[in-house]
């Protein structure tokens, strides 16, 4: 994997004219990142356990309606933020559904699907870079640069929920307990990137895995009743709360993405 | 040192340390910290126990004089400030509720028996004050679990996924109105499952399950 240098900042001269597809990472990004992964869980909670679709259903009409938004999507040649959203939305409950499914379904252990999901995430950065001779998120510039770009997103999720539950089930510490070590692994990880020169595609990435956690643990902790530990503001209200938070950044970006084009 | 390779081990150390700090907090720095998932379910599961273990030491030192009759009259005032409290207790923590509750139900008929059996007696007593101490613990000491009847985990002591029992109550619930208490245990049960609490979920649908077939 490769190092981000300054060149990888600068377009390559063929590429002057060209869009990049996906969004620069600004705390905007990340603010819309956590609570799309709340907001994803819960949707797919709620279709799984109290809608009684159950996970196998669930997991085939949520891949669908990926699919559709993934399209969307790829038509729009450029980043459109509530049409990426909508698609990082879509991707966080499938990334979460497939784990779901091996652990309860398949039976399989969650330390197995961590080790799986951590090859199937570095193979697939590296037929990306094979490929494309980059791993960089500035230059999403092409149709099979974007699909490499979704596959390693989709594989984060659900590598992140695999750990997080990993994490969850060896420590027995509960989703706050949870929630304060990836929020240090978070910080450290940050701290290596502005202090010490980690390579920014890694830490953006190692950061993309852990924010999944992160984010469930938080949701676990508004949504959850004082008995269990969580400040009891329940599914409902948590879920409406982080939808609005996600609209209220995605509107914004929209507004001034719309004026610097001006 | 070639990037890639810095940047592996730098992430591997950056992560390695927040992880090593949590671990020898939850050992070293938080002694009184749970150290197993049974004693935290322990203190969050039902509380403090201790009046009920008071009673249980008395009624075991009345039962070694051999005075059944008074043994049986101590354990009435368990019975009557564990049913007094019941609703909180099993709110608390339903799995930990049924096991305690069973035992205590093998404590008080052993001792109301026609003819009541010193031995019996003793025994089902010492389990009484046993399963009073870890009631989580005793809860999910064996193997495959059963709530109310109803089994709750795998062979290896797994609980099984919350979908499947909440699948089996709503088929049950197919054909008829539920009743209130069980359209509550209803909704509990779908809130811990929507937690990822198989556990207490499984503890909800199981009584719900079990007040159904009456």
């Amino acid at each position: 994997m490769s190092n981000i240098t300054a060149a990888d900042y600068d377009h390559p001269s063929g590429f002057e004219t060209a869009v990049n597809r996906v969004p620069e990472v600004t705390p905007g990004f990340w603010i819309i990142k956590l609570t799309a992964v709340t907001m994803g869980e819960t949707a797919a909670d709620f279709l799984a356990v109290n809608l009684g679709l159950g996970l196998g259903t669930t997991t085939l009409l949520m891949t669908a309606i990926l699919v559709a938004a993934m399209f969307w999507q790829f038509s729009q040649k450029r980043y459109v933020p509530a049409v990426y959203w909508t698609a990082v939305v879509l991707i966080s409950v499938v990334g979460t559904l497939i784990t779901d499914n091996m652990t309860d379904a398949l039976g399989i252990p969650l330390l197995d699907s961590t080790i799986g999901f951590t090859i199937a995430l570095a193979g697939t950065f590296a037929v990306w870079f094979a490929s494309e001779r980059t791993l960089s998120i500035h230059e999403v510039f092409s149709v099979r640069r974007e699909a490499f770009y979704w596959l390693a997103i989709l594989f984060t999720f659900a590598l992140g929920t695999a750990v997080g539950d990993l994490i969850s089930e060896a420590f027995g510490v509960g989703f706050a307990g949870t929630g304060v070590l990836f929020g240090l692994i978070i910080a450290s990880l940050a701290l290596g990137y502005f202090a010490l020169g980690l390579g920014g595609l890694w830490a953006f990435w190692l950061c993309y895995i852990f924010t999944r956690p992160l984010g469930a643990s938080f949701g676990d902790f508004l949504a959850q009743p004082a008995d269990y530990g969580g400040l009891g503001f329940g599914t409902i209200v948590t879920s409406v709360a982080f939808l609005a938070i996600i609209a209220l950044t995605v509107a914004y970006m929209t507004l001034r993405s719309s004026n610097k084009t001006k | 040192m070639h990037p890639t390779l810095r940047n592996f081990l730098l992430s591997a150390v950056l992560i390695a340390i927040p992880v090593t700090g949590f671990v020898a907090a939850e050992k070293y720095l938080l002694p009184s910290a749970p150290t197993s998932t049974a004693q935290i379910n322990t203190q969050q599961g039902l509380g403090d126990l201790s009046a009920y273990q008071v009673i249980v030491a008395d009624t075991q030192k009345i039962a070694d004089t051999g005075d059944l009759k008074a043994a049986e009259q101590r354990i009435t005032d368990l019975e009557t400030l564990w049913d007094q409290n019941a609703t909180d207790l099993r709110k608390a923590d339903a799995g930990a509720w049924t096991t305690v509750d069973a035992a205590a139900d093998e404590a008080f008929s052993a001792l109301r028996s026609g003819k009541p059996e010193i031995s019996a007696v003793k025994q089902a007593l010492a389990n009484l004050s046993q399963t009073l101490q870890a009631p989580v613990a005793a809860a999910t000491a064996q193997p495959v679990q059963k709530i109310a009847g109803i089994v709750v985990t795998d062979e290896t002591g797994r609980a099984l996924p919350c979908e499947v029992l909440i699948g089996k109550l709503r088929d049950t619930l197919a054909n008829s109105q539920p009743s209130a208490s069980v359209a509550d245990l209803q909704s509990r049960a779908l809130e811990r499952c929507n937690a990822d609490d198989d556990a207490h979920a499984n503890a909800f649908t199981a009584q719900a399950l079990a007040q159904l077939k009456g």
